[in-house]
């Protein structure tokens, strides 16, 4: 990059300074103006057929496309002229000549570019007369992809991501002109691990997902920005959630990825996308002793119960990294021993998938916290089982989902998932990122810090869960264990 | 003193009326004048009173010509409604071309505010609302919420 010529170009008369080469329409959306597109991607290689991004360069007589034309010195570039309006109206009554108008079924609806485009340039009747063409409607490509060729306007943009992100190439166009689809070589069938990308980076209703398949309009939708937990790469996302249908109880309808160039850019694997369901099913909703439901209270008399005795915490690797600090903190001050658990380790791949499927070891490894094997009296278990369950006299759970052999434990207490509470993860590059509160916890779930607090002052501890004073904490182990 | 007459000023109106009503009915009564002005109490049950042709009453669910729901469950009525008393579930149609239909359909009347944005929102024509059928009343509060089945059966 830095060998690259930096170069100034004026974009409807704001001056702009890129490095030479770089396509205009990345300059433009750099400097903060947007040049409507539908094939373009910016992770992709241009492929300029959707003719949507012209532009007018001074001294050129015709528009260019901006995904295909590189800037140069000096260039005098006007992106909203009343004759490239009137170009993008046509462009875009041309690719509504073969779509159909079913938005009112269609899930992108709310989120498609074509009806964006149309509302910002179009906006008039179709002078359209003859007959629609058929074409083949929910076809299923994958296990979570449905596609519908009449919906489709061929911009590519799935081919080529399956060309050059996975580069597994399931797909091509078949046909040609008018009558032209995507369509799947034969035999294949979509079976990459990112194949649910293909849904976001659709420009319209053409690739829909089977999963959220009319669960829920788009704009129902509140959407929360988090990550993921189910590796050590911690992929940027946004959780969607809808708390108001009343014909179910689920919650988060679907997860999408956020652009993080420096984690996951665009993408997210299919295993992060469709993994949701545990945060609303098979939760532990109320204190549990023994594999019965019990109150509060009995819970408080039965952590009294450990007083004196040795203890060991079994933290987890799927705790923030501020209530690792503050339990770290409880710890320190009753003397307990501290060792780690999480999630065996699984697959990975080069895209993003890391073999770690915890999405905080890296800030236990922080703070000092690793696996060890102990044989104290009293044993408290955070989300995972570790080995040596059985040496331990009173165990003591803190749990988010059920599993087999809940009743072993003396008091299972539960715990908050990732989405119902706020934090930070530190994963594999050592980044702290941040994740938001999406949800209201579940039943009487607590945060894994409220649940801190509860067990300090129940054993007589002045000790309060506040999330930013652990965090400056955090902080500060990570700038020494940075040096 | 002064209230005093303020009363029996007040009375005399109430007598006024009473008298001018009575003499009126009277002539109605004698088939002598259908002076109109008289106050008429409409005697519901046997007798029911003309509605305008704006007025925007319970809502009906169309069919199309070969019995299916004209709904295709795309929220737009749901959305519309300032009440939020539309539930919606849509489901699967395997039948072509019309891949979404809905499951459940729901309108709470006693939330309703009888607004028609629904209807207005609406781009298959599958919801309207009656014009001159008034009654609209339930015993019990949950039976207020109306569902496919009585939406589309009168």
């Amino acid at each position: 990059m830095s060998n690259r010529k930096r170069i100034k170009i004026t974009i409807d008369g704001k001056e702009i300074e890129t490095y030479e080469g770089t396509l205009i329409i990345k300059a433009a959306e750099d400097a903060g103006i947007y040049i409507p597109r539908l094939c373009y991607h910016e992770a992709l290689k241009p492929d300029g057929n959707c003719r949507m991004c012209f532009v007018e360069i001074e001294g050129l007589r015709k528009p260019v496309p901006s995904c295909l034309t590189p800037a140069k010195e000096g260039m005098v570039i006007r992106t909203d002229t009343d004759a490239l309006k009137k170009h993008r109206s046509s462009i875009l009554e041309m690719i509504l000549t073969t779509h159909p108008m079913d938005c009112p079924i269609c899930d992108q609806a709310g989120e498609c570019a074509l009806q964006d485009y149309y509302f910002q340039y179009d906006l008039k009747e179709s002078r359209w007369r003859e007959k629609k063409e058929k074409k083949p409607k929910r076809v299923h490509w994958g296990k979570n992809l449905i596609y519908d060729a009449a919906r489709c306007i061929i911009c590519k943009r799935c081919v080529r991501f399956l060309d050059e992100i996975t580069g597994t190439q399931e797909l091509g166009v078949f046909e040609r002109g008018i009558h032209s689809y995507i369509g799947l070589f034969d035999g294949n069938r979509i079976e990459n691990d990112y194949s649910g990308n293909l849904v976001d980076i659709c420009p319209v209703g053409a690739i829909t997902d089977l999963d959220f398949r009319f669960k829920s309009r788009v704009w129902f939708l509140n959407r929360t920005p988090s990550i993921c937990p189910f590796c050590a790469r911690g992929c940027n996302i946004e959780i969607h959630t809808n708390t108001k249908n009343p014909f179910s109880s689920q919650r988060v309808y679907r997860i999408k990825p956020r652009k993080n160039l420096e984690v996951n850019k665009w993408w997210i694997c299919d295993e992060g996308r469709y993994s949701y369901e545990f945060i609303d099913s098979d939760r532990i909703e109320y204190p549990m002793a023994r594999g019965k439901k019990t109150s509060w209270d009995s819970v408080r008399q039965e952590i009294l119960k450990i007083v004196g005795k040795d203890v060991r915490l079994y933290v987890s690797a799927w705790m923030s990294n501020e209530e690792l600090t503050y339990w770290m903190q409880i710890a320190k001050t009753f003397d307990w021993k501290l060792s780690l658990v999480g999630k065996p380790r699984g697959k990975g791949d080069e895209i993003l998938k890391l073999p770690d499927k915890n999405p905080n070891r890296k800030g236990a490894e922080i703070l000092g916290i690793r696996e060890e094997i102990g044989h104290e009296e009293v044993a408290v278990v955070f989300h995972f089982l570790p080995v040596s369950l059985e040496r331990h006299k009173i165990k003591i759970g803190i749990f988010t989902n059920k599993f087999e052999g809940m009743d072993k434990f003396d008091i299972i207490i539960p715990a908050a998932v990732f989405a119902e509470k706020e934090g930070s993860w530190t994963n594999f590059q050592g980044k702290v990122q941040n994740f938001q509160k999406a949800l209201e916890p579940i039943g009487e779930a607590k945060s894994e810090g409220e649940i801190g607090e509860f067990l300090a002052n129940t054993l007589g501890l002045d000790l309060q869960w506040e999330i930013g004073k652990y965090r400056e904490e955090f902080e500060k182990e990570l700038r020494k264990w940075n040096g | 003193m002064r209230l005093f007459i303020e009363a029996v000023k007040g009375l005399g109106v109430t007598m006024k009326h009473f008298f001018l009503n009575m003499f009126y009915h009277i002539l109605r009564f004698f088939h002598l004048s259908h002076k109109k002005g008289e106050t008429v109490t409409t005697q519901y049950p046997e007798e029911k009173r003309e509605t305008f042709t704006r007025v925007r009453l319970r809502h009906r669910l169309l069919s199309r010509d070969d019995g299916r729901l004209r709904c295709v469950a795309c929220y737009m009525c749901a959305t519309a409604c300032p009440a939020q008393c539309i539930y919606i579930e849509a489901e699967e149609d395997p039948r072509n071309p019309l891949e979404k239909k809905p499951k459940q359909f729901i309108i709470n009347l006693g939330r309703c505010a009888y607004c028609g944005f629904c209807v207005e929102a609406c781009p298959e024509d599958a919801l309207r609302m009656d014009v001159h059928v008034p009654e609209i009343s339930e015993y019990k509060k949950e039976d207020l919420l109306y569902d496919i089945d009585k939406l589309t059966h009168w």
